[in-house]
């Protein structure tokens, strides 16, 4: 995972949940972020694959619930 | 304005794209049961734009082939058409019906006569027969938005599967600018008029070098992309487009193009005011704007030059002034897709509207007489005819579309929407009097407005288009408003000038009238009263 993806992940997902960008961490993940449910994650990756022109997959939208998983579907 | 989303399935991915809208997304597959109850969210009057925003294919649920009209669609017309007519007060949206992935079956879907795309077509046409006579509710068609960038990019199927989400965020972006646009052209926030430059723009080439007979103008070729663009100017005319020319020609030259070049589709008589000439475009728009008496709010520049545009943008930074096309073949569709839906969307269409260009035309024709007449004989010479109509429930549409477009001649500024009107027109207590102005020179349509409060005897509003200023017609609204007054036994009349940055010429209307200041407020409104027994 390059510092570079990260921070674009972590721009996006604080912009989706509406949190200023400095509270989504490089280790944030649904688990840690309250906001950060399952409608949100839909709302997350529909971002995702629209700012990065990736198609993600079901099973990717299902478990790629962290900045560093989403970080890591961009190339390097 | 709060705003209620209502749908088959989860639209709230859109509520973010709606903004600066203040939208509320309903319970989840709640439509159907928030349109019927009586009391629902939708119901309650804390929203007051509905948006039913459903699925077609959900929608049709399990109906296939030769099972008739799905169920759940028949309930959701007769409960979308009770509960416009149950609440005229709010603007309720409901797109059409486009099923984008049930229809597999290419042959037998176009031939039997209870195909999912005829069961599509059939309900389309209910869907529009309740819009035609619920003025409330408002169609965005989607199909246009699947023709434009296809299925494969507006339907997602991860995110269906996952979590009853039909589309991408593209297509969520694309409904919530139609929606938007829906709402602006419902609310007539289109402009008026549509000035354009001419070298490369309306037709190709310069024609100081190369002649109005030289100029790209043709039916094949880069030539064929400014006839078309003409075409399409010439339709939006049709809607009530007023165009302009603003352009550094000669003049001669340019008369020479009329006059000669066959393949212009515009004419000279298409054009409410021509600027040939060497002044600044600024300065020609400004010409423009005093000869038919608008404010440069209401205009639409298109040049191909970026300096002219930035110069007009930076001079008159009213005027909209849209970046133009890179690629020439690109200009006519350019126009219809970026640039209608933005500036120029009209929502209906009225009789006004279609004749719009021979008005001022006729306006130019009269403003020439009264240079050379005093005022007396020139209004005298006019031979001027007003009819009035109390409450025509008929020009709706044309009325709430006075209260919200007109600036100048206007003493209250109160914008109403249709459905205000109607309660206007429903109520005992109130009259709406409309003024359809004729002369020798033809008919200038509806273009006075009052509407009167009986209980309170006072006067609500009262407006008239700036074509029609001059000519003493005002006196004429006022005495037939105190007729009325008179008729509902009031013996005296309120009436109110409230100011806006646009409306200074009639701040004294009141007085010149006979009628004497009663208070001034500090925000500069001022209460009249005038006795009339």
């Amino acid at each position: 995972m390059t510092t570079k993806n990260a921070g674009l992940v972590k721009a996006l997902v604080a912009a989706i949940l509406g949190l200023p960008e400095g509270t989504i961490g490089a280790d944030a993940s649904m688990e840690s972020v309250p906001k950060w449910d399952s409608l949100a994650q839909l709302n997350i990756c529909l971002a995702f694959q629209e700012r990065f022109g990736v198609d993600l997959d079901m099973e990717t939208i299902a478990t790629a619930t962290s900045v560093a998983k989403l970080a890591a579907l961009l190339p390097s | 304005m709060r705003t209620l989303l209502l749908s088959n399935i989860n639209m709230q991915p859109l509520v973010a794209f709606l903004k600066p809208w203040e939208v509320t997304c309903g319970e989840f597959n709640s439509m159907l049961l928030d349109l019927c109850n009586l009391i629902s969210p939708a119901s309650s009057a804390e929203f007051t734009r509905i948006l039913c925003l459903y699925d077609s294919d959900a929608l049709m649920g399990d109906a296939l082939y030769g099972e008739g009209t799905p169920e759940q669609c028949d309930s959701f017309l007769i409960a979308l058409e009770s509960f416009c007519a149950r609440h005229p007060e709010k603007v309720v949206i409901a797109n059409t019906f486009c099923c984008c992935t049930g229809r597999w079956l290419n042959f037998a879907d176009l031939l039997h006569p209870q195909s999912l795309r005829t069961a599509e077509i059939r309900l389309n046409e209910r869907l529009i027969a309740i819009a035609r006579s619920n003025r409330n509710l408002l169609l965005v068609d989607t199909e246009l938005l699947f023709r434009r960038h296809g299925e494969d990019k507006l339907v997602s199927r991860a995110f269906w599967y996952l979590g009853r989400i039909r589309y991408s965020n593209q297509m969520f972006r694309s409904l919530a600018t139609l929606v938007h646009q829906a709402a602006d052209a419902y609310a007539n926030r289109s402009r008026k008029v549509l000035i354009l430059d001419l070298d490369n723009t309306l037709w190709g080439g310069i024609l100081g070098e190369t002649g109005p007979l030289g100029i790209a103008l043709a039916e094949d070729g880069a030539g064929r992309c400014y006839r078309d663009f003409q075409r399409a100017l010439k339709a939006m005319q049709r809607t009530g487009v007023l165009l302009a020319i603003c352009s550094k020609n000669n003049p001669g030259d340019v008369d020479e193009v009329f006059d000669r070049n066959s393949m212009m589709i515009l004419h000279r008589e298409d054009f409410v005011c021509i600027q040939a000439n060497w002044e600044p475009k600024s300065r020609s728009i400004q010409n423009i704007a005093e000869t038919l008496n608008l404010g440069t709010d209401s205009f639409v520049f298109i040049d191909d030059n970026p300096m002219e545009r930035e110069l007009v943008r930076t001079a008159l930074p009213d005027v909209a002034v849209p970046e133009f096309p890179t690629r020439i073949e690109n200009l006519p569709s350019w126009f219809l897709r970026e640039v209608v839906p933005a500036l120029l969307m009209k929502y209906t269409l009225t009789a006004e509207d279609q004749n719009k260009t021979r008005q001022y035309t006729m306006y130019e024709k009269r403003r020439q007489l009264s240079s050379t007449l005093d005022l007396d004989a020139f209004l005298e010479n006019l031979q001027i005819e007003c009819i009035f109509q109390v409450n025509p429930a008929e020009q709706i549409t044309r009325i709430a579309q006075m209260t919200q477009k007109t600036n100048q001649f206007n003493l209250t500024s109160r914008r109403y929407e249709i459905q205000e009107i109607q309660r206007f027109l429903d109520s005992t207590d109130h009259a709406v009097v409309l003024l359809e102005y004729k002369d020798r020179f033809g008919s200038e349509g509806a273009v006075g407005l009052t509407i009167l409060d009986f209980a309170e005897g006072r006067i609500d509003s009262f407006l008239m288009s700036c074509r029609i200023i001059g000519r003493r017609v005002e006196d004429r609204i006022l005495g037939k408003a105190c007729e009325l007054f008179r008729a509902h036994g009031c013996s005296r009349v309120r009436a109110e000038f409230i100011p806006t940055h646009k409306n200074q010429q009639v701040a004294e209307f009141y007085d010149s009238q006979g009628f004497t200041l009663i208070s001034e407020e500090q925000d500069g409104r001022k209460i009249y009263e005038r006795i009339i027994v």
